[in-house]
């Protein structure tokens, strides 16, 4: 058998999962072949507490691709050989050789070898494959010094009944869970940096996103979409594909104007926001809301308007940035491509008759009263039915 | 949009290929592919062509063959000629007016970083410029270049060019005369020989012609730098293979505008009146901008009190109707447009600035119902207030 190029990807917290591990192995696999979309490989395998992507054609971008995907706790790239100790011994050097000309620095390099064997009928034991092969290894690099505990370069060896993997090098991958295993939600997008972050958040805890937006057109433009869809395309990469509905939001900002208080009118929106929000979650099947809110970053974000807010939706609303600063959502943004897309200058509906001095501590009697100058039943139920929808894959 | 049909009132921002220029142009993309630089027939045939192009702007112009200099449109006809005249000499002065399209302004700046002179010449209300105030500037101090926008593309006032070539020439004959006629082109009888002009642009899309298409024309010899370094093409002035089915549409939408220029103003300007009668008697507290008698018959610059331009332009578009906004972008935008500021417009009405421009293609139906829609789009944005 020649040697043959694998992924090997490595999940830790599904596997957990009692009865429902089957579900969320389904669910990784699935989303592990859309993150390979576009790069040639060959079958992708579910041996037990493992998936080995086979003849990927470009491994180290495979591997990237893999790595990720919620759920996956490492990924490496490597070989798949026969199974007998020989075989083993004469192909662990050419990747230990490539592993060390990817290290940066020169000097010692502390390494081990660990091995698996699920083949128990193997003729050695995991000791003793680990032992030979570290000696060898040993022989032939002079830069190598054993170290158990803290290796720099450390060479896997997993036995099976009919091939060994070896492999050199682990990315790390994201965690968390394979998206869709715990069902949907909506997410109320808006242009800015925080809802793409919460958004991703919420996705690598297993949650599948549906998105909605609020447009004010014609009070700005219609180009200003193109920044929210560019958003979803970039987010719909992390959940093999996303559903945007983009709600027309002007006459409710018109109504909320014309009728409300004006420091009420950001709280006012945001309830209007979270209702068609809702509606849409009972359509879709989702399950929860999940937004941006960050506590106190905004005038919004008191506790005060949050509880004002919240009071009308009708699904948990889940905000898993309301602990973070700015700058640690600002990192986040980044790290997964989001940022440069969210600080272009377009303008969203929020700028649209923001009031000069916004309550910052509303109460839900006041906020309950002013909407009693509004006709909240067919202002949301107009928004719902001109919803547009356009999917990204 | 709700509406299906289009009505385009933007055709100062660009015309639609007129059907006739595309067929003109149709056999120097699909089939004469030579270079013009080449030595063999096939190139050869291919710069037969733009040398009959070249020589037919020219006699359409008033201008020698060689004179004509085929570049990317506007823009780079207005660069050429301000960075290529600035180019090694010394550093003088440099008029311009407020009413410049930005690829003079821009350059003009970029001359001023560089130790230039640059100054404005004061205008009136209405856009015309002053022609006392120009006169002193000319004889103030050595004047390399005077450029002037001869009809405004944001209000549409027309410059008396004869009027200004007549000061340049008694208060200041070696300054250079530039005229920036991409909006004027068509809409005006052209007499750069009365009027005393040394250049002037053209911009071919203005003219239902193609974009990507301009010309600098010269009428009379001087030093200028080219902007490209290059094979020389363009008598060194524009370096780059000629794209010959730009300069043959230029030709051809220039001829057909030229033709057709008394018919198609008539047209134009009974249309755009149509509109601003109707806007000046119904819509109240709005400013029609630009000089009342010295107007071109396509542009009508109209400021709304108490409406954002670009609001007023997404409502409008949302009923099928594109325009353009002439000023801020945003309330919390405060950037004004330089004309609408020159023009001394109270900031509430320079806010609300739209700009419809008008085509022959365009019926009276469409105005009507322009004028319907528009009536009650103002209506609504200054109930609902600005956002």
């Amino acid at each position: 058998m020649t040697p043959r190029p694998v992924i090997v990807i490595r999940y830790s917290e599904i596997g957990l999962k009692g009865r429902n591990r089957p579900d969320f192995e389904k669910a990784l696999v699935a989303n592990v072949k859309h993150a390979l979309r576009g790069l040639e490989h060959g079958p992708v395998e579910r041996p037990h507490g493992r998936l080995v992507v086979r003849d990927p054609a470009d491994p180290p971008a495979a591997a990237a691709a893999a790595a990720e995907v919620f759920g996956v706790a490492s990924v490496s790239a490597g070989l798949s050989v026969a199974a007998d100790l020989e075989t083993i011994s004469r192909l662990a050097p050419q990747l230990v050789d490539d592993a060390l000309n990817h290290l940066t620095g020169g000097g010692e390099v502390p390494f081990r070898v660990t091995c698996q064997r699920s083949d128990k009928n193997f003729g050695h034991n995991s000791m003793e494959v680990a032992s030979r092969l570290g000696g060898e290894l040993l022989q032939s690099f002079d830069r190598l010094k054993v170290d158990l505990k803290n290796p720099r370069l450390t060479l896997g060896v997993e036995i099976r009944r009919d091939e060994a993997l070896l492999f050199s090098h682990r990315i790390a991958g994201p965690g968390g869970m394979p998206v869709g295993c715990l069902g949907n939600a909506v997410t109320l997008l808006s242009g800015g940096i925080d809802s793409p972050v919460a958004a991703w958040l919420a996705m690598k805890r297993g949650a599948r996103m549906v998105f909605i937006n609020y447009h004010s057109y014609p009070f700005i433009s219609g180009a200003s979409l193109t920044k929210v869809e560019a958003l979803v395309q970039r987010l719909a990469h992390f959940q093999r594909g996303a559903a945007l509905f983009v709600a027309p939001f002007a006459d409710i900002q018109v109504a909320i104007k014309k009728a409300c208080p004006e420091p009420l009118r950001t709280v006012l929106y945001r309830r209007m926001m979270v209702r068609l929000a809702s509606r849409l979650a009972a359509r879709e099947g989702a399950l929860a809301l999940v937004t941006g809110e960050s506590l106190g970053q905004v005038a919004s974000q008191t506790l005060e308007n949050i509880r004002c807010i919240g009071a009308v939706a009708e699904y948990p609303v889940l905000s898993p940035l309301i602990s973070f600063d700015k700058t640690e959502i600002i990192a986040l943004a980044r790290k997964i491509g989001t940022y440069d897309i969210s600080i272009q200058p377009f303008p969203d509906c929020c700028t649209v008759f923001q009031p000069r001095k916004p309550r910052i501590a509303a109460s839900l009697e006041e906020v309950e009263a002013a909407e009693t100058a509004l006709d909240v039943e067919s202002l949301v139920s107009a928004a719902f039915d001109g919803l547009e929808k356009k999917v990204f894959t | 949009m709700k509406n299906n049909r289009t009505i385009y009132l933007d055709n100062a921002a660009t015309t639609p290929l007129d059907r006739g220029v595309l067929e003109k142009m149709m056999p120097w993309l699909r089939d004469h592919y030579g270079n013009p630089s080449s030595a063999h027939p096939l190139g050869q045939k291919v710069r037969q062509a733009i040398d009959e192009g070249r020589e037919r702007i020219g006699s359409l112009l008033g201008a020698a063959p060689a004179g004509v200099i085929f570049t990317s449109g506007g823009t780079e006809s207005n660069n050429l000629i301000i960075r290529g005249l600035a180019g090694s000499r010394k550093r003088s002065r440099i008029i311009i007016t407020r009413l410049e399209h930005p690829s003079v302004s821009e350059a003009a700046a970029l001359l001023a970083a560089k130790g230039f002179d640059v100054v404005s010449v004061a205008n009136d209300p209405s856009g015309r410029i002053d022609l006392n105030h120009l006169d002193g500037l000319l004889r103030e101090k050595e004047t390399l270049l005077l450029c002037v926008i001869h009809g405004s593309n944001e209000v549409g006032t027309i410059q008396d060019a004869a009027a200004i070539g007549q000061i340049v020439r008694s208060a200041s004959p070696r300054t250079w005369f530039h005229l920036d006629s991409v909006q004027s082109m068509g809409c005006v009888d052209f007499e750069p020989a009365r009027w005393g002009i040394d250049s002037c642009t053209l911009s071919a899309h203005k003219l239902f012609g193609p974009k990507g298409s301009g010309v600098l024309t010269l009428f009379r010899q001087s030093a200028i730098e080219p902007l490209l370094a290059g094979g020389g093409q363009e008598r060194n002035l524009r370096s780059g293979t000629e794209n010959p089915a730009a300069i043959i549409g230029a030709a051809e939408a220039l001829g057909l505008a030229l033709d057709a220029r008394v018919e198609r103003t008539v047209r134009t300007g009974f249309l755009r009146n149509r509109l601003k009668d109707f806007i000046e008697r119904e819509i109240p507290d709005t400013r029609v901008n630009g000089n009342a008698s010295n107007c071109m018959p396509h542009i009508l610059s109209v400021s709304f009190a108490g409406l954002l331009g670009e609001v007023l332009l997404h409502h409008l578009e949302r009923e099928g109707i594109m325009v353009s906004a002439g000023a801020a972008c945003h309330a919390a935008d405060s950037s004004l447009s330089e004309t609408i500021l020159a023009l001394g417009v109270p900031t509430r009405l320079a806010r609300g600035t739209i700009r419809f421009s008008f085509s022959h293609l365009i019926d009276e139906a469409a105005i009507d119902r322009t004028c319907t829609v528009l009536s009650e789009q103002v209506a609504y944005l200054r109930e609902v207030g600005l956002p």
